[in-house]
């Protein structure tokens, strides 16, 4: 096992179980993990970490009959998964302007959700595989 | 030195950079979307090169000259009755093969012909190289590389366009092999004894339009004495003509770039690495409908500390206007009127704009093309031709634009059933109708309501369609060809330009036809004199209590029913005539309480006002062009009177389902 199936497997294992958990605790089944680890109370936000989280899981069982194919999942889990992370650390700027506007104080802590912080970690791989994503050989079979 | 003129006109596929280079040309800015069939009908523009003036026709992208669409017959009427001086060939590098078969019937047409070879920088990316001397001289046509993103080799193309503008004379046509050859010769000495038809058209082109039985050259010929001969002739020789001159072409092409084209090592490009997870199969859908939903939330979160500031804007408006202005009724036109109903319209601004932006960078970077993908296998199950869900996505920007799409659709069947649907798209208009009452009635959740009635707008299309489809245009569906533009890293510039196009169109309206709609609204409400603004004895109210019976079964008063009917001049009037009607002036908030406080308007009224909205006509701009695009006066009205009923019976089921729920 390579360095980026291992990869895809632990993140993949990761955003499922937070999706998991975030979609039980948006249903109404409170525990003080969830709030422990800042899950956010919306049932979409978890499925879009589940979706993030079958990608990489994809990647990684991809990787045992098709490197190729694999690499393709691990790659574009991990644009998707940083896309997601830009998209709401915009929301938590956006009401962090709101909050100084209005006077009512800044509560970064409120919009820090699993989809901004998980992100760090897939955008880690891109800074360290970057380069070899930019093209895949393939054998003429192959492609 | 005596001024010249040049006339030239941009021929190539869907989505190979002819709008985005007629920009670069012309200084225009015309929409550039990263999918094939942005451009529906020809756009002429200017520019000047030395002592040139030079006349620049964008034509609708095209696979072939033959004609089966309204943007291909428009593209190759052009060339051949408007005899430009010169044609720009724009071919998209990244893809000979396709592109090079629309080169090989331009060839046939008599012109001069140039060719710019465009997106020249993916095939360097891809490490493949492409022989262009060896290319120009099979091909008898000068070519050259541009990049029109960005302007590369714009200057090089002008210069090599007005060289050929000089130039006698003309291309190489493509042998077709000796069987066709002959028949092409043949042909010829039938047309050749024709003085009506045959004289306006090159004498090869229009033999090889005959074996392909090109209907609308088989129909002018109908008007000649050669008509019988040709008939006889190709009785007994026309048979697979079309599809031999189609495999020949191809040969041609393949000939051409086995000589011409060098790749790299076969490699899997990013663009081929999203694919494998954005298109696929299961992955495909779910992972689009988070994107969108991701897109409405962002719209809402992200606009906020605008909107604030728009708030403050308008609240400080209006305290001014009520310090300074003595007059009682001038205060209350500006104050009621113009700046609560203008206002109410303009806090809305950020979130089309941001909306708008999204939407922009997503068409941009080839995305919405995957997602046209993707969607094609549900929309051919529920009735929609693939290539409707085009115009269904233009509809969410506005649906002028999205019916003038609809011409990319071959089949008219095909056709009246997307111009039909299309409308049941949310446009940008009906917005600040969600906005503001998913803000005042669902409260947190507002990015899901408004989610949510973007998802009802593509069933109601989709199930329009289907209802279509199965009553009145019944028939197997024409066939779904796409092609998947590469993706591209999206320009800050063209996004902003895209957003602004988009956009400015809403800060217009909200200058004319909006002004003008609140000022009659404040009129209506503050007449006869005397009377309180806006009440019942009011004008507004004497004409909203004889509407209200209509509406009243839907749980509408008469202040919805009057919101509403203005609402068919342009969507945004409904939250402009709420404004002024609860005489809330420019306080958002208090319009908010208004609401809120209003015992007529419950969360499920409020649910069953904003279906309403979706549903019926959208405005009477897409009434105009409904009427344009079908020519015809029976189904515009169908379809006012098709998205009224709907309306009101999906409403009241509504309605009436939730009061049975206890809501």
């Amino acid at each position: 096992m390579n360095g980026k199936s291992c990869f895809a497997l632990a993140v993949g294992l990761t955003y499922g179980v937070f999706g998991t958990m975030q979609t039980i605790y948006s249903i109404g089944v409170d525990s003080p993990l969830f709030e422990a680890l800042l899950l956010e109370n919306s049932i979409i936000g978890g499925i879009i970490l589940v979706i993030i989280g079958i990608v990489f899981l994809s990647g990684y069982f991809k990787t045992i009959k098709d490197p190729v194919e694999g690499i393709a999942f691990i790659f574009t889990g991990i644009l998707v998964s940083v896309l997601y992370m830009a998209l709401y650390i915009m929301v938590l700027l956006a009401n962090a302007m709101l909050g100084l506007m209005e006077s009512s104080g800044l509560n970064v802590q409120a919009d820090l959700i699993p989809l901004v912080y998980l992100g760090v970690i897939p955008l880690l791989g891109y800074i360290v595989w970057r380069h070899s994503f930019s093209f895949i050989k393939l054998s003429k079979a192959g492609a | 030195m005596e001024d010249k003129n040049i006339t030239i006109a941009l021929a190539g596929n869907p989505n190979v950079g002819k709008t985005t280079l007629f920009n670069a040309l012309t200084g225009a800015r015309q929409h550039v979307g990263n999918w094939p069939g942005v451009t529906v009908e020809k756009k002429t523009g200017n520019a000047r090169c030395k002592e040139w003036d030079l006349t620049i026709v964008d034509l609708p992208g095209t696979y072939s000259l033959s004609a089966y669409s309204m943007d291909e017959v428009v593209s190759r009427d052009f060339i051949l009755k408007g005899r430009p001086d010169v044609v720009v060939h724009i071919i998209d590098a990244s893809n000979l093969v396709r592109n090079l078969y629309l080169t090989m019937q331009l060839l046939e047409l008599d012109v001069n012909l140039v060719i710019a070879l465009n997106m020249y920088d993916i095939v360097k990316s891809r490490g493949d190289r492409i022989d262009i001397v060896a290319l120009e001289k099979i091909l008898g046509v000068p070519i050259v590389e541009t990049i029109a993103s960005n302007g590369d080799g714009i200057d090089n193309l002008l210069e090599k366009v007005i060289l050929a503008s000089q130039r006698e004379n003309r291309n190489i046509p493509i042998k077709y092999g000796n069987e066709i050859e002959e028949k092409i010769s043949n042909i010829i000495g039938i047309l050749s004894k024709d003085d009506k038809v045959a004289p306006r058209f090159p004498d090869r082109w229009l033999a090889v339009k005959v074996l392909e039985e090109d209907e609308e050259i088989m129909k002018l010929l109908e008007e000649t004495d050669i008509l019988e001969d040709l008939n006889e002739y190709m009785d007994v020789e026309g048979e697979n003509s079309e599809l031999l001159l189609v495999q020949s072409r191809y040969n041609n092409v393949r000939d051409t770039l086995s000589e011409t084209y060098h790749f790299s090592e076969e490699e899997l490009d990013p663009s081929d690495m999203l694919d494998k997870v954005l298109t696929n199969k299961y992955l495909g859908i779910p992972i689009f409908l988070t994107m969108m939903w991701a897109a409405f939330e962002l719209t809402f979160k992200v606009a906020a500390p605008f909107t604030y500031i728009i708030d403050v804007f308008f609240n400080s408006l209006a305290e001014f206007v009520s310090q300074n202005v003595p007059n009682e009724h001038l205060a209350s036109l500006l104050g009621d009127g113009i700046i609560g109903g203008v206002g109410s319209v303009l806090i809305f601004v950020p979130n089309i704009f941001i909306l708008f932006l999204i939407i922009s960078l997503l068409e941009d970077s080839g995305y919405l093309a995957r997602a046209a993908f993707v969607m094609d296998k549900v929309m051919t199950r529920l009735g929609l031709h693939g290539k409707s869900f085009i115009p269904l996505l233009i509809g969410f920007g506005c649906s002028v634009p999205a019916i003038m799409a609809c011409r990319s659709i071959e089949d008219r069947k095909d056709r009246l059933i997307t111009i039909l649907s299309t409308p049941f798209i949310t446009c940008g208009a009906r917005l600040p109708v969600y906005i503001l009452l998913a803000g005042v009635f669902f409260a947190g959740r507002e990015g899901t309501i408004v989610f949510t009635m973007y998802l009802l707008s593509i069933l109601m299309a989709v199930f329009s369609a289907l209802l279509l489809r199965n009553v009145l245009f019944r028939g197997e569906k024409s066939p779904f060809i796409m092609e998947l533009p590469a993706y591209r890293r999206p320009t800050l510039r063209s996004a902003v330009i895209h957003t602004w196009d988009r956009g400015s169109m809403y800060l217009r309206k909200a200058g004319t036809v909006i002004l003008a709609g609140v000022i009659i609204i404040w009129a209506l409400a503050s007449f006869p004199p005397g009377v309180e603004y806006g009440a019942e004895d009011s004008v507004v109210g004497m004409i909203g209590k004889v509407l209200e019976p209509v509406v009243r079964p839907l749980g509408f008063d008469w202040k919805v029913a009057v919101a509403l009917t203005l609402g068919f001049v342009a969507k945004e009037i409904v939250v402009g005539s709420l404004g002024t009607l609860y005489g809330t002036g420019e306080d958002d908030e208090l319009l908010t309480e208004q609401l809120r406080a209003d015992p007529n308007i419950t969360p499920l009224t409020s649910l069953g006002l904003m279906i309403f909205t979706l549903i019926y006509v959208p405005c009477i701009a897409t009434v105009a062009i409904i009427r344009k695009e079908t020519n015809s006066t029976k189904w515009t009205l169908f379809s006012v009177a098709y998205s009224l009923t709907l309306a009101w019976v999906i409403t009241f089921a509504v309605y009436r389902v939730g009061l049975l729920m206890g809501y």
